[in-house]
């Protein structure tokens, strides 16, 4: 058999082999897509019990997901989180709930020692977090006001969970701020408010007009930024907060301190705007 | 050899564990609990059965040259396959197996037995020999993986405890060993019983 004919019969059966294993995977993707989800679905809705629908709240580099109850009402929230353990990260998920008491934890992927370390997914050890606040989070022997017992012979798996509900206690706070500021236009009163920011070469002085919960307009009163800047940031911050409704933007690359001082600005603004509220507007258009 | 023979002879004769002494590092492996034993026996015994015929269909194909790529892409494939179809329709086992499912590709019983065997063979009878050495790897790891679960962890398929300070050590790789080794010493001595009677 010639160097031709077996290169052909070596293509024919490869071809052959990939074409049955493309039919094969195309064919269970959406199954294993779908069992993913529901997994994790569950997995939250065990976390965070009264929870029925789940929206993840993506921020700059961190992640949680807002749990709602039957009633549209928020119940708390989910946070994934891991910290460094014995042998490696340790994943978890915690539930959190409006008032700062934690509802639930599971630990999703660890490598502790079997049969030690690994005993911080038995739920001997993980209920006992459940209706304690962030105060509580330490454990006993190392901290008087702790309230948690440490696995016996597996003090580092232990402190490893600790560390990573600490974690989440921060991440919580992060996510309910940035949700806070989100909403924050629910509760301004149509108007129009100045605020003003530190930019590089002096303040800059903004007017935004809120109606019908939306910002509508950002007018630049005053700024003293050196041009090449200010064209950068003038075209891209306030065009993108006008179609986004959300305040919490990045800033321009390469013109990082006049956007803040812009950015900073449009913050102050609405600040106005939250403060007064409840009180009748301060001024009008 | 009839065709009941090579299908035996993967069972307790040529038993490719306890005999052949090949595929043991998956065994020793997943071999933890009766349950993860058991599905990497099934998914080792399909790959082989199948791998076999597969093979032994397409033996006059392939020339000397071309057996070892041949035999890589065919016994890939059906990895894939099993590796596919395990986490879509067992996604806990699945996980629980993690990353000897597509170890099970390079497992040494099947390269072993489809160069050994089915290139020279026909269809039929590779797959006896497939499914004869995949059920004699089958019967070992299930209890051996029973056994280290009963004495290192007190439980038997995940029931409640049953055994109360069991001894850890089992489930740990030492265990492994340990297991094996006695299961092995045990073998031959019923080997050696078997000579020593017919010799009577």
């Amino acid at each position: 058999m010639d160097l031709l004919k077996k290169t052909l019969i070596l293509a024919l059966i490869a071809s052959i082999a990939a074409i049955v294993v493309t039919v094969i995977y195309l064919n269970t993707k959406p199954v294993i897509y779908a069992h993913n989800e529901a997994e994790f679905f569950r997995i939250q809705k065990s976390i965070l019990k009264g929870a029925l629908k789940f929206e993840e709240i993506i921020m700059q580099d961190e992640l949680c997901y807002m749990g709602y109850d039957s009633a549209g009402r928020k119940t708390g929230l989910v946070l994934p989180v891991s910290s460094i353990g014995y042998g490696g990260k340790v994943e978890m998920m915690i539930g959190i709930d409006m008032a700062g008491i934690i509802t639930g934890l599971r630990i999703i992927n660890q490598n502790e020692t079997p049969g030690l370390g690994s005993k911080i997914e038995k739920s001997s050890f993980i209920s006992q977090f459940t209706e304690l606040t962030e105060a509580d989070i330490d454990l006993k022997k190392e901290n008087p006001a702790g309230k948690i017992d440490a696995i016996t012979a597996a003090t580092i798996s232990s402190r490893t969970v600790i560390n990573g509900v600490k974690n989440g206690f921060n991440l919580y706070n992060n996510c309910i701020n940035y949700t806070r500021k989100k909403e924050v236009l629910n509760r301004i009163a149509a108007g129009t408010y100045r605020g003003t920011g530190e930019g590089f070469s002096g303040q800059i002085v903004v007017e935004v007009v809120v109606a019908e919960n939306k910002i509508t307009a950002i007018k630049i009163i005053r700024h003293q930024e050196t041009e090449q800047y200010w064209t950068k940031v003038k075209s891209g911050i306030p065009g993108k907060i006008l179609k986004s409704q959300n305040i919490e933007i990045d800033t321009v690359t390469g013109a990082t301190i006049t956007s803040q001082g812009l950015i900073d600005a449009i913050h102050n603004a609405i600040e106005a705007g939250e403060e007064a509220g409840d009180s009748p507007p301060p001024m009008s258009p | 050899m009839n065709r009941f023979r090579i299908f035996t002879n993967g069972l307790l004769k040529e038993n490719p564990v306890l005999v052949l002494a090949t595929g043991l590092c998956p065994l020793l492996a997943v071999s933890v609990t009766a349950i993860n034993a058991l599905c990497m026996g099934i998914a080792t015994a399909l790959v082989l059965a199948f791998s076999s015929t597969t093979i032994s269909i397409l033996r006059r194909l392939t020339p000397e040259q071309l057996r070892l790529p041949v035999s890589v892409v065919v016994i890939s494939t059906f990895t894939t396959i099993v590796d596919l179809v395990m986490s879509a329709y067992f996604p806990v086992l699945h996980r629980a197996l993690g990353i000897f499912v597509p170890l099970i590709a390079v497992n040494c019983i099947i390269m072993n037995r489809t160069e050994v065997f089915a290139y020279r063979n026909k269809v039929l009878d590779s797959m006896l020999d497939g499914l004869g050495m995949g059920l004699g790897f089958l019967f070992i790891i299930l209890i051996i993986g029973s056994l280290r679960e009963i004495s290192g962890n007190g439980t038997f398929f995940s029931s409640s405890q049953f055994i109360g300070y069991p001894a850890i050590i089992m489930v740990l790789p030492p265990g492994a060993f340990i297991a094996l080794g006695f299961l092995m010493g045990l073998a031959q001595w019923f080997r050696n019983r078997q000579v020593t009677d017919r010799h009577e």
